[in-house]
């Protein structure tokens, strides 16, 4: 379906064809329907017309056939011998005798009559008082009809009563009767007779030219058929023989019309009542019969016109398509012209519009050409123009390129150097840098043979550091000076170029020196010194190009040179401060782990010296002395003389333990082995714990101890083990060097320090010592006549650790009046 | 029961030392142990169960650290209170001697009376 839209959009002439075809159907439809309704509109008046004249023929027949049976009925009632029987035995004179030899008469006589005339079904006489004395029927013999219509009526006159349906046979029947006289011409009663109404069938039910479906037929009011209908011979059960025709017949109206029969057949009808029979005529005929006429016309028509709109769609699909070729072509030329093929022509096939269409389009044509071929002249002049211009451009051009190759060969080197300058700041490892020269080196001068020979300055030998290509198995060669190319460049410092090497007399022999043609070699420096030489070497494949080094190349690789050599002088430097500091640190760790081993050394033995002094000493007194008796002033000498000796063994041991942990203490700072506990803390509290831990000392002596911390110190950064160290340390001294008076120590805060002092009243210090105080091993006074206390060490260390919390330490002292020590912390973090 | 105290140090002179500086306590029923190393020290402390252990950290097959490691840590043995000895005097070993275990650290020569002190205190005495 869509497929056939589809086309139908694309063709203007299907478009055409379609509509006309469809109009032209539709046109027949109309035509043929107005005929068929107009030609059924007539048929139906035909058919009426039809239809009343066979109904009147029919009418008349009927009434022809019952007015004969009135006559028969009259004529035997007029018979003399029937009248003069009747008399005799309807009279009241008459004997029975008589009457009965009337009545077989009367009797045989009636029957002869209702066998010949088979129209009569049966006879029978009534008297005055309407009792059946005779019949046909013994049956009704004695029944009374004196209400009866008939007999009423036919005491007066001959009387032909309507279709009734009678109640003995319970079907219709039409009576007859006619007043019965006698001989004498006096009424003795009523001779009736009943018809027999099947003779009517035959009447009615004769077509007389109504059709194969036309039909006649009386109906009572009952709604029973009175003749036999044609097609159904009963009729419906219960007699209900209803249609319109029917309703309006028996309502005593008479007419045609179209209606659906008893049947429900649609029929055209003609409707009757019959007034003196009592009984509907119904004629009718069906419509389809009547109509076939104008359905065939209709058909006719239509078939026809059918045909003909196809004949013709045919006929107009052909114009269309005579038509639309034309425009096909143009359109196709149109599609040709449009693909660049000028020339094409539309074809004029018709002389038409579309004709005039094909001349404009063809005249449209040859003026696109002309324009075309103007264009295309203007185009050709154009290039060519270009083409001169171009040719004059690309002969510029062919100079710049010249040019530029040249700069370009300088670019190369250029962008290498910078290269390489990058590179090299970085490189510290010599041995990589070298192999790195030699390859930027080769890549520089595009050869693939390179050396380089580098060695200390002042060397006698010089050695192959790196090679490449052939001159990679020369690596940790040895060569002297004036050896080889290499050799007299590192011994004269200048470049050189040796042209076929392979020929040179002064060659290195167990160099395979046929592979290379011409080689170079340019000096790397330190300073002022010549310590290697940079080499390059053309393969001799390259022989037939004869690549060689000119002034230009030489020129280049000595400035490459010179990068190398500071590079090289710098990885070399780094190298040996690098084995410096690896050594020195080694020597420091040496060092350490010397003394830590030698403190270990020193501290075993004197456990034992301390250790069993001590217990010397505790025996001595709690067990030996007790057991003497000290009468012996001599042997309480010697006594004393132990005891003391044992307390300068044990106070000399004590010393040496010191000196001994004052040295590993100061030996831990320097080397920053120390393991630093620092935490944020008031300087308060270290003054205390230390003024705690010298308590002792204080007792001893005739001394007082005197704190003066400022509130609200800010806390410091520190180790507090080390700095009461240095606290007891200092208060210790201040003990040592005063004899009375009292010793201050003093916190306080001052320009963003902590500082602390310590103010003794002591012996102080000569001026010209004050700049010793803190050196190690320093100990005031003369050192043959002073004995030395402590161990020396004590105010070194103090510095030390001072100076690690990033503090200051110093003092202020005048000779015989006393030492104020002082030393400041910063606040919160130490600086680094 | 009488209380039992393990001498562990290499060196003869300081094992005589502290026993003699502890002779007093003999008195009062003390049994004095010693071993010469390590290995013995250990064994020596999983038999006898002291109380007290004066224990040198330098000593040969295996040294005072690991002993007293291996005792409080691995074998976590309970009542056995462990001095640990030392020429060293570094806070590195102090600390070290923390980890191990030891409840009490001395440094050579050390104070004969913080000996006797400590040795009062955990025997109760």
């Amino acid at each position: 379906m869509s497929a056939l839209l589809r086309f139908l959009k694309n063709s203007l002439m299907a478009r055409l064809v379609m509509t006309f075809v469809l109009l032209l159907l539709l046109t027949i439809a109309l035509v043929s329907y107005l005929a068929y309704v107009q030609a059924r509109r007539s048929l139906t008046q035909s058919a009426f017309e039809r239809l009343r004249a066979v109904s009147v023929l029919k009418e008349d027949g009927l009434n022809r056939w019952v007015n004969q049976q009135r006559l028969n009925l009259d004529f035997t009632a007029w018979q003399l011998e029937v009248r003069t029987q009747a008399g005799l035995l309807l009279g009241e004179t008459s004997n029975d005798s008589e009457s009965q030899s009337a009545y077989s008469a009367l009797g045989e006589y009636l029957n002869y009559v209702v066998t010949s005339i088979s129209d009569l079904d049966e006879l029978f006489i009534l008297d005055l008082d309407g009792n059946v004395l005779l019949s046909t029927q013994p049956s009704r013999e004695g029944q009374s009809h004196a209400e009866d219509l008939f007999f009423n009526q036919g005491l007066s006159s001959t009387y032909v009563q309507p279709v009734y349906t009678s109640p003995e046979t319970n079907r219709p029947t039409i009576t007859v009767a006619t007043p019965l006289f006698n001989q004498d011409r006096r009424r003795v009663g009523v001779l009736a007779g009943n018809l027999n109404l099947a003779r009517i069938d035959h009447i009615i039910l004769e077509r007389t030219g109504l059709g194969e479906s036309g039909e006649t037929y009386l109906v009572n009011r009952d709604y029973e058929f009175v003749s036999a209908a044609r097609f159904n011979l009963q009729g419906p059960a219960g007699g209900n023989v209803r249609s319109l025709g029917i309703d309006l017949a028996l309502s005593s109206q008479d007419g045609a019309g179209l209606y659906a029969n008893y049947q429900g057949i649609p029929v055209i009808g003609d409707y009757h009542w019959l007034e003196e029979r009592g009984v509907a005529l119904i004629t009718e005929l069906s419509q389809e019969e009547a109509f076939a006429p104008a359905r065939q016309l209709a058909i006719n028509i239509f078939g026809v016109g059918f045909i003909s709109s196809i004949l013709l769609g045919g006929v107009a699909s052909m114009l269309a398509s005579r038509i639309a070729q034309p425009i096909l072509a143009i359109t196709h030329t149109a599609r040709k012209i449009a693909a660049g093929d000028l020339s094409q022509t539309a074809p004029l096939m018709t002389d038409d519009e579309v004709g005039l269409l094909a001349q404009a389009f063809n005249e449209m044509t040859s003026q696109l050409r002309i324009l075309y071929e103007q264009l295309e002249k203007k185009v050709a002049e154009r290039t060519n123009d270009l083409v001169q211009a171009n040719a004059r451009l690309e002969e510029e051009i062919a100079l710049r390129v010249l040019a530029q190759q040249s700069v370009q060969g300088q670019n190369v080197y250029l962008e290498a150097l910078h290269e390489t300058t990058l590179n090299l700041i970085g490189r510290l490892d010599l041995k990589e840098l070298l192999e790195d020269l030699v390859r930027r080196a080769g890549r520089l001068m595009n050869t693939q043979h390179g050396f380089i020979i580098y060695g200390e300055p002042g060397a006698e030998v010089n050695k192959w550091q790196v090679g490449i290509g052939v001159y990679n198995r020369l690596v940790g060669r040895q060569i002297k000076p004036g050896e080889g190319l290499a050799g007299k460049v590192w011994q004269t410092g200048k470049p050189m170029v040796v042209n076929d090497y392979d020929q040179w007399a002064e060659r290195i022999i167990d160099f395979e020196y046929n592979l290379v043609s011409s080689s170079v070699g340019v000096p790397l420096t330190s300073g002022t010194q010549v310590v290697g030489v940079l080499g390059l070497a053309y393969d001799c494949q390259d022989c037939e190009t004869y690549s060689t080094f000119g002034e230009n190349e030489i020129d280049q690789l000595t400035r490459f040179a010179h990068l190398a050599s500071i590079a090289l002088d710098n990885a070399r430097l780094y190298t040996s401060t690098k084995e410096a500091r690896a050594v020195a640190e080694a020597a420091n760790e040496a060092k350490s782990a010397f003394l830590a081993n030698v403190s270990h050394e020193l501290r075993t033995p004197l456990t034992s010296i301390l250790g069993f002094a001590r217990i010397t000493q505790m025996r001595l007194q709690e067990r030996i002395l007790p057991a003497l008796s000290m009468d012996d002033p001599r042997l309480e000498r010697v006594v004393g003389q132990v005891n003391d000796n044992l307390n300068i063994i044990l106070a000399e041991s004590n010393r040496l333990t010191n000196l001994i942990n004052d040295l590993l203490d100061l030996e831990k700072i320097s080397a920053g082995k120390l393991d630093w506990q620092m935490e944020s803390l008031q300087m308060g509290e270290v003054l205390r714990l230390a003024a705690a831990a010298t308590s002792s000392l204080f007792e001893s002596k005739d001394l007082n101890y005197v704190e003066e911390i400022s509130e609200a110190l800010p806390e410091i950064t520190g180790d507090r083990d080390r700095l009461e160290q240095v606290m007891i340390n200092l208060i210790s001294n201040a003990v040592k060097f005063s004899g009375q008076g009292a010793i201050q120590c003093k916190a306080y805060a001052q320009n963003g320090e902590v500082v602390v002092s310590i103010k003794d009243q002591g012996i102080g210090i000569a001026v010209v010592d004050q700049s010793q105080v803190f050196d190690k091993f320093k100990q005031v006074g003369d050192t043959l006549t002073d004995k030395p206390q402590g161990t020396g060490l004590g105010l070194s260390i103090c510095k030390e650790i001072i100076e690690y919390h990033g503090g200051r330490i110093w003092l202020e002292s005048e000779l015989g009046q006393g030492s104020t020590f002082y030393f400041s912390l910063p606040v919160g973090e130490p600086p680094g | 029961m009488p209380s039992k105290v393990l001498i562990a140090d290499d060196e003869a002179f300081n094992r005589l030392l502290i026993e003699q500086t502890l002779e007093n306590f003999e008195d009062q029923g003390i049994e004095f142990l010693t071993a010469e190393n390590g290995v013995k020290a250990l064994k020596i402390i999983q038999d006898e169960r002291p109380n007290l252990v004066f224990l040198d950290v330098m000593m040969p097959k295996m040294n005072g650290f690991d002993v007293c490691t291996t005792i409080k840590h691995e074998l976590k043995m309970e009542g056995v209170y462990i001095v640990l000895l030392t020429a060293k005097g570094q806070e590195l070993d102090r600390l070290q001697g923390e980890q191990a275990g030891a409840n009490h650290y001395m440094t050579k020569p050390f104070n004969p009376d913080e000996l006797i002190a400590i040795t009062a205190k955990v025997l109760g005495l």
